[in-house]
């Protein structure tokens, strides 16, 4: 297989960074869950390992996160026609940024990110860009109506606003002389930093707020020294330790 | 007859299709005449689970009574004894043991909390151990004057009194192989300075009568620096 076929082999490398940051799943658990195994071996003697699955490139990622059931059930079935998207080198937009809507019916509104789908360029506003859709529809119950928001692509429809005087501006990368990366906007200079929200997790808002749980240690007990460097070997300390003795001295070795 | 049958085999793609009377799978094209021989053959384990349900069930009932040596059921399971004419024995000492340490009092728990700040750590190097092990002891003996002329101190306690031999001596009774491994040669290109190459030393055989002193030792190579 080539080298370059070999890297993709796994669906986690096609998942975006901020979408695994955010789930703060093990890597092994998210490949798990997303893939879809066809069909695999029995673990015996007789059979030589083999595995079936849906390959990386056939996944089409949708609002669902890929570990979901949601995803499992819209990606089961016959294998769809892939969809382009435009690889990005700096991802610039984060969750709890301001951003401008330019197209569609909210075109010029601004709002808040709630949600960064890496794997199709998307950004969700809160808000902005809905459509209504009936849930829970019966013969005697009419549903109930929901509005929902719409995904805005990153490269085209979205635009990170300049907080020193509201409006659009394009964005660029850059280093501080502090060594810090920033994002700087191309218009007016200003530094545009990261909000907060984008350290969010599904486990905590931010680290700081985390609240310990039972099976936690403590961040005080983790961040303890309790090495104490002493002129004895691992094994010796343990002897010590333990109480082992020993009196025997072994005799010299030579290499020739 | 040849006749194509079309079928939905998922391979590495989800479907074939069929075009023009060639199978396209996962656009690779390939013939078959007839598959139906594949689908029904003794050999096909392809789609087909057999698992525990391979064999007649009169085979399976014996085959769990041990009857089939020829055929055992395969189990990942390690045995605790042996079969001797027709005899099982237990051997105790193949039961595994499992050695739990004994875990009261001990604060560390299965996770760590998200509050916990990054933590970098320089490597531990022979010059910080020795910094930990002598250091306040030569300062203590440089305040109070009690180091000689070439900076040895005057009152050594135990760690100072200790000689090269020694440690070795005490590593090594843990009956570990510590410092067992030979010394890299020059053309072997390990991590060794050129410059500070030192002759290996010459073994010593036990049917040797000449004292250690009375050997010649091989005059030492200095290499320029530059």
């Amino acid at each position: 297989m080539r080298f370059s076929v070999r890297l993709y082999c796994s669906v986690t490398k096609r998942i975006g960074e901020l979408t695994k940051q955010y789930a703060n799943l093990p890597e092994k658990y998210i490949e798990r869950a997303t893939e879809q195994v066809e069909w695999k071996t029995p673990n015996r003697i007789n059979y030589l390992p083999r595995t079936v699955k849906k390959q990386p490139w056939q996944f089409r990622f949708t609002t669902n996160r890929p570990w979901s059931d949601e995803f499992r059930r819209q990606n089961e079935g016959f294998v769809r026609r892939p969809v382009f998207v435009e690889p990005i080198k700096e991802w610039m937009i984060y969750r709890g940024d301001r951003v401008e809507v330019l197209v569609g019916r909210d075109r010029g509104k601004q709002g808040i990110v709630s949600q960064v789908i890496q794997e199709r360029n998307w950004v969700i506003v809160a808000g902005l860009n809905t459509h209504h859709r009936r849930m829970g529809a019966r013969k005697d119950y009419p549903g109930m109506i929901i509005k929902s928001e719409a995904p805005l692509l990153v490269t085209t429809q979205v635009a990170l606003v300049d907080p020193s005087d509201n409006k659009l501006t394009k964005v660029e990368w850059r280093y501080t002389e502090d060594g810090e990366r920033v994002r700087v906007s191309l218009r007016t200079g200003r530094i545009i930093p990261v909000p907060h929200a984008a350290e969010e997790t599904m486990d905590y808002k931010s680290r700081k707020a985390y609240v310990e749980t039972d099976k936690d240690t403590p961040a005080a007990v983790v961040e303890a020294i309790t090495y104490e460097p002493k002129l004895k070997t691992f094994e010796m300390e343990i002897m010590e330790e333990m109480g082992i003795k020993e009196d025997r001295v072994p005799k010299k070795t030579y290499w020739y | 007859m040849a006749s194509l049958s079309s079928l939905t085999r998922s391979g590495s793609s989800g479907t074939i299709r069929m075009v023009g009377g060639l199978l396209f799978s996962n656009l690779n094209p390939c013939r078959q005449i007839s598959v139906s021989s594949t689908l029904m053959g003794k050999r096909n384990v392809r789609k087909f689970f057999l698992g525990n349900k391979r064999g007649t069930k009169l085979f399976r009932r014996d085959q769990a009574k041990g009857k089939t040596p020829w055929a055992p059921i395969y189990s990942e399971v390690k045995p605790t004894g042996f079969m001797y004419d027709d005899v099982w024995h237990n051997v105790p000492e193949m039961i595994p043991e499992i050695i739990v340490p004994d875990l009261t009092d001990c604060k560390l728990k299965p996770y760590v909390s998200y509050k916990t700040a990054d933590i970098y750590q320089t490597e531990f190097t022979a010059e910080n151990l020795f910094e930990a092990v002598y250091k306040s002891k030569i300062i203590q003996d440089f305040k109070e004057n009690k180091l000689d002329e070439h900076g040895n101190p005057l009152e050594p306690n135990d760690l100072e009194k200790l000689t090269p031999d020694e440690a070795w001596v005490l590593a090594r009774k843990t009956g570990s192989d510590i410092f067992s491994e030979r010394e890299p040669k020059l053309w072997e290109c390990l991590e060794k300075s050129l410059i500070d190459e030192e002759p290996p030393e010459i073994a010593v055989r036990s049917d040797d009568l000449t004292h250690p002193s009375e050997i010649p030792t091989r005059p030492q190579k200095k290499f320029l620096k530059n």
